[in-house]
This record gives C-alpha cells, sequence and structure tokens, in this order.
C-alpha cells in the first residue's frame, strides 16, 4: 500500500501494527527529525542522543502490537521520549531529573541579561539561531522540553501535559516562562 | 481519523507562540540521525513484522493437504505392489503339488523331471490362479489313478502343497532359495517328479511313502516341516535319502517307468539290449535296480 501526505500518523501507525513496514518507513520519516533534535536538545550529547534515539523507537517497534489511538501519535511518541529521558537521567544524572521535578516557578532574573555586549545590526540570522540555540540550552529541563515539544512535535499545550504527564496549567505555564526567557535573551540582540 | 493536522509547518499552540522564535528556531536546527542509525531501525521495524509469529506451522498448514495426498498415495501404491509380489510368491509355491498328482497317468518319457520353483511360467500361472485353486484338494483322484497308489501318498501329497502356503509369509523368497541350494548341496542327486516311487521297492513304498512323496512333489521343503523333519532324527532321513532315485536322466526315468508294470524277464531282455548297443552304464543302473525289485530272481548266467 502506498502512503501519501494526508495520511494520518495513526493510520499509519496502524497499518505497522498491522504488519505494513511501510507504513513505519512514512511514519519514521515524518518524526525522525523532530525526536532527534528533541533528544539533542535535551541531553545535549550527541552521542547519549543517538541512543535514545533508538530506544525509542525499538520501544514503539516492540510496544505495536498494543497500540491504540488513544491520542495524538507524536503525543505517543513523544511520551515514549520523556519516560526514556527520565529514565536516563535517573541513572546518569541526578540533578537533571530532580530539575524535571522542580522546575517551575523560576525568575525571569535568572534569564541571560542583557551585559552581554549588544547585537550588531548586521548580524545575520545565523547568528541569531545560535544565539537561540544557546538560549534554549540555558533553559530549565522542563522548560525546554515544553517548548521543544511545541517546535519539533508541533504540540499544543494540552498535548504536551499529556506527554509530560502534568496538568494543563502546569505545562503553560512552563511554555510561557520559557518563551518569555527566549524571547528576553533574543531582544537583546536588536 | 485526522488526530494530527497535516505536516504543514503550521505550529498549534496559539498564544504560546512567537512567530520570529519559530523562524530563529528553524533557522538553527538543522540535525538529523545518522544514516547508519535510520538503517538500523527501519530494518528492526521490518524485522519485527516480518519475524511475527505465524499460525501456528504455517508451512505445514499450507503443505498438509497435498503431503497427506501424496503420502496416502505413496502408501497405498507400496502396500498394494507388496500384497502382489507376496501374493505372486505364495501362489508360486504352492502350485508344485498339483504337477505330480497329474503327472503320473500322463507323464511323458521324455519330459523334464527337474521341477523349478522358480520357473517363469508357473509364475505367471500362480498369479492368474485364484487363491482359491491353489489349495491343496484333500483326496487328490489323479493320484489314486496314478501308477502308485495309496492312501498315504496321497496324503503325503496334499500335506508338502498345504505346508508352503501356511508358512510361506514368515519366509522371505531368499530365504527359502537359501534353503533349497543347502538341500540340493545335501541331496546326492536332484530330486525328480515321480521316478522315485518307482524305483522303490514296494514294500518300501508303501513303508515309506512320505520320502518318496515330499522329495517328489516338494519342489522346495515346507520351512515349518524342516524343524520337524530335523527333530525326527537323521536315521529315517538317511534311509530315504538312500532310496532315492538311483538315475537322474529323464530318459532312465521314463526308462523306469516303462518296465514298471513288467515282468522280471522284460527287464532282463531291456538289460541285454541296453548291453548290446553299448550303453553299459545304463544297463549296470538298470541291473542293480532289478536286483533291487526282484532280489530272488535268477539272473542269467554271467550277469551275477
Amino acid at each position: 500500500m502506498s502512503w501519501d501526505a494526508d495520511s494520518s500518523d495513526e493510520e499509519l501507525m496502524l497499518s505497522y501494527r498491522d504488519g505494513d513496514a511501510g507504513a513505519f518507513d512514512v511514519l519514521y520519516r515524518r518524526h525522525k527529525g523532530g525526536l532527534y533534535r528533541y533528544l539533542v536538545r535535551q541531553c545535549r550529547d550527541s552521542a547519549v542522543a543517538e541512543e535514545l534515539f533508538q530506544d525509542v523507537w525499538m520501544n514503539l517497534i516492540r510496544a505495536r502490537r498494543r497500540y491504540t489511538v488513544a491520542a495524538k501519535f507524536t503525543t505517543y511518541l513523544y511520551r515514549l521520549a520523556h519516560n526514556r529521558l527520565i529514565d536516563h537521567y535517573r541513572k546518569h544524572a541526578h540533578a537533571a531529573a530532580a530539575s524535571f521535578d522542580d522546575g517551575d516557578g523560576e525568575e525571569l532574573a535568572s534569564l541571560p541579561d542583557g551585559r552581554e555586549p549588544p547585537p550588531d545590526a548586521a548580524l545575520d540570522t545565523r547568528r541569531q539561531a545560535q544565539r537561540l540555540l544557546a538560549l534554549i540550552a540555558e533553559l530549565p529541563e522542563v522548560q525546554r522540553e515544553a517548548f521543544l515539544l511545541q517546535q519539533e512535535g508541533g504540540m499544543s499545550v494540552e498535548e504536551i501535559a499529556q506527554a509530560t504527564g502534568v496538568t494543563r496549567e502546569t505545562a503553560k505555564s512552563r511554555l510561557r516562562y520559557a518563551m518569555a526567557k527566549l524571547r528576553q535573551g533574543m531582544n537583546q540582540w536588536r | 481519523m485526522a488526530l494530527n493536522e497535516p505536516h504543514s509547518g503550521g505550529a498549534p499552540g496559539g498564544a504560546e507562540r512567537d512567530p520570529r522564535l519559530d523562524r530563529l528556531y528553524r533557522e538553527a536546527v538543522r540535525e538529523e540521525p545518522p544514516a547508519p542509525l535510520d538503517s538500523a531501525i527501519l530494518a528492526a521495524a521490518r524485522r519485527e513484522v516480518g519475524a511475527r509469529p505465524r499460525p501456528i506451522g504455517w508451512f505445514l498448514h499450507a503443505w498438509r493437504v497435498p503431503v497427506s495426498i501424496a503420502a496416502a498415495v505413496v502408501l497405498s501404491v507400496s502396500v498394494v505392489t507388496l500384497m502382489m509380489e507376496e501374493g505372486a510368491d505364495r501362489t508360486a509355491e504352492a502350485p508344485p503339488a498339483v504337477p505330480p498328482v497329474a503327472q503320473p497317468s500322463a507323464a511323458p518319457p521324455a519330459t523334464d523331471a527337474k521341477p523349478e520353483p522358480r520357473d517363469v511360467p508357473e509364475k505367471q500361472r500362480a498369479v492368474v490362479v485364484p487363491p482359491a485353486a491353489t489349495k491343496p484338494a484333500p483326496a487328490p483322484a489323479p493320484r489314486a489313478s496314478g501308477p502308485v497308489t495309496g492312501g498315504s501318498v496321497s496324503t503325503e501329497a496334499a500335506a508338502p502343497a498345504a505346508a508352503p502356503a501356511k508358512t510361506a509369509e514368515p519366509f522371505s523368497g531368499a530365504a527359502q532359495e537359501q534353503r533349497q541350494a543347502d538341500d540340493a548341496a545335501r541331496r546326492p542327486a536332484p530330486p525328480q517328479t515321480e521316478p522315485g516311487p518307482a524305483f522303490a521297492p514296494r514294500a518300501d513304498r508303501e513303508s515309506a511313502p512320505p520320502a518318496s512323496g515330499r522329495v517328489l512333489s516338494a519342489p522346495s521343503p515346507p520351512p515349518a516341516a524342516a524343524p520337524a523333519e530335523a527333530a525326527r532324527g537323521s536315521s529315517e532321513t538317511r534311509a530315504l535319502r538312500r532310496e532315492r532315485p538311483l538315475v537322474a536322466d529323464p530318459q532312465k526315468a521314463a526308462l523306469l517307468r516303462e518296465l514298471e508294470q513288467q515282468p522280471p524277464e522284460k527287464w532282463l531282455e531291456k538289460i541285454e539290449e541296453l548291453r548290446r548297443r553299448g550303453e553299459t552304464a545304463p544297463a549296470e543302473e538298470l541291473l542293480a535296480e532289478f536286483k533291487r525289485r526282484f532280489p530272488g530272481h535268477p539272473l542269467p548266467p554271467g550277469r551275477q
């Protein structure tokens, strides 16, 4: 069976569950980049990210028989990735895992201040992008995760809450803090 | 099913989205997983689908019917072939009981007296004869009308005929042939059809008909009788062997059969005739037989 861009992720996953390997190929091509970048940004180590990336997909493959459409596929996929990340943090870096538990309520004052050199008007977009990545890396884990899930997974606040296992309000708060910090940091380059 | 929006690049999130940040983020990140990782994951996904447990014994399930039919056909052909071969062997062994019964009355003098149990014509005959016909008659009439008469002879003739049919199954054809070869090696001369009883003295014929009957009528001794014969002791067997035909030549046997009913004078005339023709050896054999049959009869001068 041939799959096109209009085929939903859930249809593809159901087809793969029923034995269509081609459906998985389409699904993988759609989400491999976003998931990989999410993991790279989160763990900041490409080698570890690759290992976690493979684990997430293998878990998905192994669990395919139990798959049912209970939510968006991206929510399901990033929930698997989130759980795998938590496991990784708990095993290798307890501090990071702890920050997942109590990352809310940070002050905006901890954001990059304006003491950095003022941005040159001629700075190109590439440098601005590099700056943005640096700002993302400095975000607390949970806020960064919320931002990455929004950017890479295309998720709404509700879906972010579902993927990360928190309430909608918590997810919304995390996302709002992350956006505010990033805006503040990028505004200093203007 | 459209839980997810088409991947058009539009980002949900409503008020929490900043178009400038979205654009900058897309400019910043271009990482993709390495190609080997892609290959490994896709291969694992295909393996998982391909290695899913098929219904029990998929191969056997798909080929069960053809394999069953083939097995049934092969088994049937084997059984039929085996039965035909065994039936042919059984009927081929039984008929030899019939010829000795019929021969005495109409035996031509030049008949080859050597019975060949594995003869092709006999085998062919055995195949067409229905199994019921191979069973020996309880009292063969031709035997009673033959030159050598006696109830014991007729019963003897029936016994060997019945024995092979009864005991043919446990023994293979090769084993029977081996037994025949062994018997032939033990015997001083190959078995004859009917001259045995003709040579035997009348007293002997009446006293020991089983030997003559068995030797003449059975091309191969019945397997079940062989151990019994061995158990009976060697003395009787040796005595019977001594009385077996002295001549193996069918012509001589026919000559003896011709003289069977003749008086002693005719025997002596025939002996003299053979001597005159220069056939001294047959003449001597005939003379020896004459002496056995007519021990008190005076011989011509010079023949004693």
